[in-house]
């Protein structure tokens, strides 16, 4: 016989927790039994169970936003390969489109937001950059993306990407520093000055 | 609520096992024992809004936590097929061979970081499972000396598929696996694999 311990929960909590092992068949003590070993899990993985549940929702956001997993080498080789054909130009179109898409898509998700949004899930989308933030301050910013893996064809594609996005939430470029690995754009609200 | 008026709480029994390595961890963390089991309470109410269990999410973030390391990207699916479709009629064979070459080094990857070549192909259907999410079935049968994969999808394109299928052999082939029967058409995979030398017909 496991040996049991009482353990205190808001009475609200409590009945969500009874709710759910209910309608999964299961019973309270291993449910909760089940949460708790996670918990312990989570904390041997370093991290506590909140940041592990948080990062679930950022991946099926991502999913949702039309993002699918690929290994990077082969990633950059189509890159690779489809700058060798000769197709930069469209390619840097298309990577500005699918910019302005999701630029678009977190001005309709966190209108009061956006820009926080955006740079929320694409710190969490580039896997391998060393460094990642957007600044915003009184009307203007500055994106910057570090990474010693990027491939210049690659840089480029996600420097487009990145303007388009910054476009659809009414900013213009009025810097733009690209070079393998590094992107560096400062922005302005479109309409303003300089 | 008020302030000073305290909140109705419910008990609920736990094993004292777990209650001893908690209580150990929250005090490490400086965290009362109190929220600490509370906090975990939550991420199980959250995960099941999710329509998750609080074990699938971890083992979910075990497997990112691979293909983070073995080198994955996020990318848009568009552009991505975008490129495909472009490249794919000219330089298909060079396509497949990369992918192939990708497949090979990813299953050297998993032998390295796994126990054993069987515990890597559990660990290759989870991967296709949870982070291939085009992929609306997969199996990977295993029986003796063979392993018939069967990966089926209503949205992958042709050329996609064809390269999913030279980066499955590449992996297979870095465990140990020769290629036997295979079929391929558009959003669906289905290969033998042999272990070694041994001639298994899976069928």
């Amino acid at each position: 016989m496991v040996k049991r311990k009482m353990l205190a929960a808001d009475e609200g909590l409590a009945e969500q927790v009874v709710k759910i092992a209910e309608e999964r068949g299961q019973t309270l003590f291993s449910l909760v039994n089940e949460v708790l070993e996670q918990t312990v899990r989570a904390h041997d993985m370093g991290l506590p169970l909140k940041q592990i549940v948080d990062e679930r929702g950022l991946v099926e956001a991502a999913r949702e936003a039309g993002f699918v997993l690929v290994v990077k080498t082969l990633w950059f080789d189509v890159l690779d390969r489809a700058f060798k054909q000769g197709v930069k130009r469209s390619m840097l179109e298309k990577w500005r489109e699918t910019g302005r898409w999701y630029g678009k898509f977190f001005a309709a998700k966190k209108p009061q937001n956006p820009v926080e949004g955006f740079r929320d899930a694409v710190c969490n989308l580039v896997w391998g950059a060393s460094e990642f933030d957007i600044e915003v301050n009184d009307g203007e910013g500055e994106v910057c993306c570090i990474s010693a893996e990027f491939p210049l064809s690659y840089t480029e594609l996600f420097s487009a990407f990145l303007g388009g996005a910054l476009e659809a939430l009414g900013y213009r470029c009025t810097e733009k520093d690209v070079s393998k690995g590094v992107i560096r754009l400062r922005f302005k609200v479109e309409g303003e000055g300089g | 609520m008020p302030k000073g008026v305290a909140k109705e709480r419910k008990l609920i029994a736990v094993p004292s096992e777990l209650v001893r390595a908690l209580n150990e961890i929250a005090n490490r963390k400086g965290t009362p024992f109190y929220e600490y089991t509370v906090e975990a309470l939550e991420q199980a109410v959250r995960a099941s809004l999710m329509r998750r269990t609080i074990r699938e999410i971890v083992d979910f973030y075990e497997i990112m936590e691979m293909e983070r390391a073995s080198g994955t990207v996020l990318v848009p699916r568009d552009a991505l097929n975008w490129f495909i479709k472009k490249l794919y009629p000219e330089e298909r064979d060079a396509m497949q061979k990369v992918w192939l070459d990708a497949g090979r080094w990813f299953g050297k990857y998993l032998t390295a970081k796994l126990h054993s070549k069987e515990e890597a192909i559990d660990i290759l259907t989870k991967i296709l499972e949870t982070s291939r999410w085009e992929l609306d079935e997969v199996s990977l049968e295993k029986k003796e000396n063979a392993v018939r994969v069967r990966l089926m999808s209503f949205v992958l394109s042709e050329e996609n598929t064809e390269l999913l299928m030279s980066y499955v052999e590449g992996v297979m082939e870095s465990l140990g696996y020769e290629t036997g029967n295979k079929e391929c058409m558009r959003g669906m995979v289905i290969i033998d694999f042999r272990k070694g030398n041994c001639c298994l017909d899976l069928q």
